[in-house]
């Protein structure tokens, strides 16, 4: 459904809006609701049409919209990277994720990684259409307080123990154990994954750092993907790591200040684009109770025209406006950030993005099933899934309560700064390595 | 025209690209701080000395710090350098002039002996002053001085040399944990382009 965009686009931004949303619309949605239907297992067998759908995107070279020109990469600009995040989104906040995490590992190298990482691991990604990426953050024991571990105090944080993956340097190798749970997204059918894991020495998650693991090496398991209510299309599972050895220029970001920079900057990148792709989900849902109050007679006469479910479109469509003008508009702040490599982009104005962009989803999505009314609640319709995928996103990349705890200490620390103030965790993670230095020269 | 790193004349012509270009004037307009260089001798360190050329060149560097500061090398590894070279830190101390007398193919030739554990720590200390776009000061310093540098970047000399070279760039070697940095990194990445431009330049000059 074409809409009247405030920002008015350029004619590249048009065509670039046009080409995504096309294929969003007949090749993303279709195979995000067969994925949806089908049992767990089936999702990630060779033939699932996750895999169909990732190969073209491939192919459009989808997943190479971050990496600058001169990487080998398209570098979109940040408003066409927003462009790009909300139509995806609109056809499919599983596959957008799922294209969002294969990034991660790859594009962290291609920004902060060695030469020889970027030609071992990046250039092949590059090429191939059968390399995936995902995220390994989330731990058995440790979900959303990963976020935490910023800007809390330390007592808190100590109080959270210890991370369920450790990482141990063994002369040029470093030594990965532990495990990762089972809502790693694309865990089961990734190939790499950037990797969180805490120092074998550190008391804390915070004295952590950040690798690319090879899914190939001997002693990586994947667990079978497992059964969820929303975001089906991506297949979540667990990923565990055996004595698993990789080379010292995987580790990406070592332990140290810019360990808590890195997390807090990664987490304002994935924040607006999880922001972005919520606006695409409520756009969806949006347009499908308006398409739908505008067919449906109810009453002797079209929804439409029952004055309750025109408060509730205007209402929807409020939100959906609010939305993308805050996403984008900190979306644009932010990966403008990256890609000039400052890495001082404002968390608490990303993750602002994430949490209103989220709640608006879940929102616009529940309005909308109730205008469908039964048919609502009928798997013939999307609305349902957009209302499980919506519900989903209120939990994924960090429960909305934990990230706008988060933000809020950020608030409370630096409102008045105009600038990212990173001294409290530049300070705090140069703690916690010294410490272990001092341990190692003992 | 090349110069040799490290060497005086390296130093020279850093500062004087620096304070001749005008980008740098502009991005570094409100730069205030400086940085204390901790330059660990490697094995290539080690390698590369055995040069007489490389050797003049460090001798010139070490030839500029002032007399007084010398006695702050007594009892460290660098201190076991320079006897192993067959230079007493005692008459350096009294007389630092004798480094003008020293015969560079001598000392190259002795840095072949020298095995890294014998003087494991040894480093060569540099300060670098920035103020308001201008390379206000560049120089050898001795152990134990200029602690209190906004910036404190150490590691080993072939990643200084790759630096230089224009093989690698600063900060992915601080984020990858290879050259550590101590200082205020939120200051640093918020005039990353004063940053990005003086490596710029830095890995400009043709180097031998």
């Amino acid at each position: 459904m074409a809409f009247l965009d405030l920002e008015e686009l350029t004619q590249d931004e048009k065509l670039l809006r046009e080409e995504v949303h096309r294929f969003a619309e007949e090749v993303v949605r279709p195979a995000s609701i067969e994925l949806d239907r089908m049992p767990a297992k089936e999702r990630v067998k060779p033939d699932s049409p996750f895999f169909k759908v990732m190969k073209q995107m491939k192919r459009l070279e989808y997943h190479k919209i971050l990496i600058p020109h001169e990487k080998g990469g398209l570098q979109l600009t940040p408003r066409q990277a927003y462009i790009f995040w909300e139509e995806l989104g609109w056809g499919s906040t599983g596959f957008a994720t799922a294209l969002g995490v294969d990034m991660i590992p790859f594009t962290v190298i291609t920004y902060f990684g060695s030469k020889q990482a970027y030609e071992e691991l990046v250039e092949p990604w590059l090429k191939r259409d059968d390399w995936i990426g995902c995220w390994g953050v989330t731990e058995p024991e440790h979900g959303s307080d990963y976020l935490i571990m910023l800007r809390e105090e330390e007592s808190l944080v100590e109080k959270m123990g210890r991370g369920n993956v450790v990482a141990e340097k063994d002369g040029n190798e470093w030594i990965i154990t532990g495990h990762k749970s089972s809502w790693v997204s694309a865990a089961p059918v990734a190939t790499h994954c950037g990797l969180h894991a805490q120092v074998k020495e550190g008391k804390t998650l915070a004295h952590g750092l950040f690798c690319v693991v090879p899914l190939n090496l001997k002693g990586v398991a994947k667990g079978e993907p497992e059964d969820m209510l929303g975001m089906r299309d991506c297949p979540q599972g667990w990923v565990s790591f055996d004595h698993v050895r990789i080379p010292e220029h995987y580790v990406v970001v070592a332990p140290g200040p810019f360990y808590g920079i890195f997390c807090d900057q990664l987490l304002c990148l994935t924040s607006v684009t999880v922001g972005a792709f919520s606006v695409g989900l409520a756009r969806a849902a949006f347009e499908e109770a308006l398409k739908y109050a505008r067919e449906r007679v109810q009453g002797g006469a079209p929804l439409i025209k029952h004055k309750n479910i025109k408060l509730k479109l205007y209402e929807m469509f409020e939100k959906v406006e609010v939305a993308r003008a805050y996403v984008r508009k900190a979306m644009e702040y932010t990966y403008s950030r990256l890609y000039k490599g400052t890495f001082d982009a404002s968390p608490r104005h990303a993750r602002a993005a994430q949490i209103f962009a989220k709640k608006v989803a879940y929102e616009v999505a529940h309005d909308a099933l109730q205008i469908f009314g039964a048919y609502g609640l009928h798997k013939e319709f999307i609305v349902q899934k957009l209302f499980r995928d919506a519900r989903s996103l209120l939990i994924e990349d960090g429960t909305v309560e934990v990230l706008s705890l988060e933000a809020a200490d950020d608030i409370i620390e630096n409102y008045e700064k105009e600038y990212y103030n990173a001294e409290s965790i530049t300070r705090r993670f140069q703690e916690y390595v010294t410490e272990i230095e001092q341990k190692e020269r003992r | 025209m090349s110069v040799v790193f490290p060497s005086k004349k390296w130093m020279d012509e850093l500062l004087k690209k620096i304070n001749s270009d005008e980008q740098y004037r502009k991005v570094a307009a409100t730069w205030e701080g400086d940085y204390l260089l901790t330059v660990l001798l490697d094995e290539e360190a080690l390698k590369d000395f055995q040069d007489p050329e490389k050797m003049a060149g460090l001798i010139s560097m070490l030839k500029t710090l002032p007399p007084d500061k010398w006695a702050k090398f007594k009892g460290r590894p660098e201190e076991k350098l320079f006897e192993k070279l067959g230079l007493k830190l005692d008459e350096i101390v009294r007389d630092p002039s004798v480094l003008d007398r020293v015969d560079v193919n001598e000392l190259a030739k002795k840095m072949a002996s020298i095995r890294l554990e014998e003087i494991r720590g040894a480093a060569l200390y540099l300060w670098m002053d920035f103020w308001h776009g201008e390379f206000r000061r560049f120089e050898v310093v001795a152990p134990g001085e200029k602690m209190e540098a906004k910036f404190k970047l150490t590691g080993n000399y072939s990643l200084y040399k790759q630096i230089v070279q224009g093989k690698v760039e600063v900060i992915p070697l601080v984020i990858s944990g290879k050259l550590k940095l101590h200082g205020d990194l939120g200051y640093m990445l918020r005039n990353m382009a004063a940053v990005k431009r003086f490596s710029e330049l830095l890995a400009s000059i043709p180097v031998k």
